[in-house]
């Protein structure tokens, strides 16, 4: 039977004015630190950590939550203006948004990217609440041979993403082979060159500061403003009424919101993916099904619109499998574990049976943060605008210091600013040979979860066949689904070969 | 012998590509020869040879392309717009980089990003002397305090400060 009274307690935990204020407190901290390119949400969120030890349960779990939220969206705000993802799940949203900064349009890049993110974020935490038990019932089907293909799933955008799908292969192979490296499941250690510190793997926000961000700043400096020839000197009554206008033209995306968000959802929730692979897999998603699928890559809003709503929606999909099942999906919610552990919770079934209240208080904090996360995206995008009027002489020492400055704070550590310098070296010579540098950081990204699945599916089955991949359900759809993303690209290559043959033979 | 003067001409093409695919086989000959051969190489095997192939396919597409007499493949994107043409700061950024992320923990992080982003600021002839003076050490010291005392993030400390 239906029982509201659990749910009357959470609304009555969030009736308070202490808690409103931590969670717009979060959102403004998750914003400000995610736009810092090196600084992480899950960074962000264990720095806070032992703030929340003298909190209640709901304030606690709300404040880190809130920051969560704001770290979404805030990382995309570097990746916007300055094509510099602060975290991994913003590479796609620079995709289409630094081209839109490019064409003199960032505030309204960046209304899109707020509507998005405060909508991918409601949506999620809806989805939260009214279907978790079934979010979680299709998260456990998902075993190694599912989860395999999620990341096969999330390589094929590699393919689509550059015109020579041969530098698109090769570039992502090569991430992919980086991404296997250091200390596997059985012991083996591999591609470490004896360096310790590349046990755990090839650290993902150093290479990705390093490819994508700091070799940026060598083509930055042969321009005088970010935007082209001359800053766009804009009033902040015109960008306020550009921000808002980027707000508006999401609206007339609501299908593409609503798709992209329930694939952040469905992504967030199985262990390992997160919202990376769910950018991924909802822009590769969006391109597929548009109408204009040639403007990706040059500021179409739907691109935009699918990589923000679905990395936002990914949180409620995380929070889903923590809160019920207690294995944490990512970084992020492996930090949260621990803060309801220093709560004296313990995430899992039993947390639903003996703090049912506290569980729709967090649920509906989510809620809240996502209108403070609308009201203050706006506010710091506001301002964060005014960033591509200053010129790159003086935008590119301060960039440069602060990239260092994050990429050494994620483990203390030099070896990982010269991980960064070493991938920005790559990283110019890529650019120069026009490589797709995406293709690389995916790569690396997905490599891992690749490897480690495969691996527990050979152990699991004591060989590998694809009979294995057809006898399982779920990894059938999962086969037809990747079938169905390859084939405009294989329709493509097919062409583009018939040309070029026809071409040869002509001449 | 033209398409090989084209290769010559149009050599730099294959840089990435050779880089990433020299790099992927001593990668793959390395974990070949580690104990469970079958195991660790279960996903690199497959990627290693999809590398391979499509690094021939690249080259031989680019034969092929050069015999038509079509130089080199169509590029697209970045590459084509976006080229670096001021040489002097580009080398200085780059320097000056290698010389701040090796002289940090010697030097520490708020004198060593001080001095970087002065000397940077004057490479890139900023005219305003308040903008050299000022603004390196707001610069750093903001992060200083921002990461060191609020957050309690140790950046590190040299023989200065």
């Amino acid at each position: 039977m239906f029982d509201a009274a659990p749910i009357l307690e959470g609304l009555a935990l969030l009736a308070d004015w202490k808690v409103m204020a931590i969670i717009l407190l979060g959102v403004f901290f998750g914003i400000i630190t995610g736009a810092i390119p090196g600084f992480s949400t899950p960074l962000a969120i264990s720095i806070m950590l032992p703030l929340t030890y003298p909190m209640s349960p709901v304030l606690g779990i709300a404040f880190l939550t809130a920051i969560y939220a704001g770290g979404n969206f805030g990382s995309s705000i570097s990746s916007i203006l300055l094509n510099i993802p602060g975290s991994p799940q913003a590479i796609v949203t620079g995709f289409d948004g630094n081209p839109m900064t490019k064409q003199g349009r960032a505030s309204e890049a960046l209304g899109m990217a707020v509507a998005s993110s405060a909508m991918g974020n409601l949506l999620g935490a809806i989805f939260l609440i009214l279907v978790m038990p079934l979010i979680v019932t299709v998260a456990l089907m998902f075993g190694p041979p599912e989860l395999f293909l999620v990341g096969v799933l999330g390589l094929t955008v590699i393919a689509a993403l550059h015109n020579s799908f041969l530098k698109a292969i090769i570039a992502g192979g090569f991430g992919v082979l980086l991404g296997t490296v250091g200390m596997t499941s059985t012991g083996a250690i591999r591609g470490t060159h004896g360096y310790f510190e590349l046990m755990d793997g090839i650290p993902v926000i150093p290479a990705l500061i390093g490819l994508i961000g700091f070799s940026e700043l060598f083509y930055m400096l042969q321009q005088r403003y970010v935007a082209g020839g001359s800053g766009s000197k804009g009033d902040s009554q015109k960008n306020l009424h550009r921000l808002l206008y980027g707000f508006g033209r999401v609206l007339k995306h609501p299908v593409t919101v609503l798709k992209s968000s329930t694939i952040g959802v469905i992504i967030g929730a199985l262990p390992g993916a997160g919202a990376t692979v769910a950018s991924v897999v909802s822009y590769n998603e969006a391109k597929r099904s548009s109408r204009k699928p040639e403007e990706f890559g040059a500021g179409a809003e739907e691109g935009l619109i699918s990589a923000e709503s679905a990395n936002n929606a990914s949180e409620g999909g995380a929070l889903a499998t923590m809160l019920s099942l207690g294995i944490p999906g990512g970084l992020a919610t492996a930090v949260m574990v621990g803060a309801f552990m220093l709560q004296g919770l313990i995430p899992g079934p039993r947390l639903f049976i003996d703090h049912q209240g506290l569980v729709y208080g967090i649920m509906f904090a989510q809620i809240v943060a996502s209108f403070f996360l609308f009201m203050a995206g706006l506010l710091v995008s506001l301002y964060a605008a005014k960033v591509i009027n200053i010129p790159t002489i003086v935008l590119i020492p301060l960039i440069a210091v602060f990239s260092v400055a994050g990429t050494y704070a994620i483990s203390l550590q030099m070896f990982d600013v010269k991980i960064m310098l070493f991938f920005a070296a790559l990283g110019i010579l890529m650019r120069k040979y026009d490589y797709p540098l995406i293709a690389v950081i995916l790569g690396i990204i997905l490599g891992p979860i690749l490897d480690r699945q495969l691996m527990r599916t050979f152990q699991g089955a004591g060989e590998l066949s694809l009979g294995i991949f057809l006898n399982r359900p779920v990894s059938l759809i999962l086969l037809c689904l990747i079938l169905f993303c390859l084939a405009p690209i294989a329709l493509k290559i097919y062409r583009n070969a018939r040309e070029s043959l026809g071409y040869v033979k002509r001449t | 012998m033209g398409f090989l003067r084209a290769l010559g001409r149009k050599g730099g093409e294959f840089i990435v590509p050779s880089i990433m695919l020299a790099y992927a086989t001593y990668y793959y000959l390395e974990v070949s020869a580690l104990p469970r051969r079958e195991v660790n190489l279960l996903l690199i095997q497959p990627v290693y040879f999809v590398i391979l192939a499509a690094f021939l396919v690249l080259v031989a597409a680019y034969v092929c392309r050069s015999l038509a007499g079509k130089n080199g493949q169509a590029t697209n994107g970045e590459a084509s717009e976006r080229k670096i043409t001021n040489k002097v700061a580009t080398l200085s950024f780059a320097v000056l980089t290698v010389a701040y992320v090796y002289g940090l923990g010697w030097l520490g992080f708020v004198v060593s990003s001080w001095l970087y982003m002065t000397l940077l600021l004057m490479f890139f002839s900023v005219k305003s002397w308040l903008i050299i003076a000022a603004f390196p050490a707001g610069t750093a010291l903001f992060i200083y305090l921002t990461f060191d005392m609020w957050l309690s993030i140790p950046l590190p400390k040299g023989i200065l400060f």
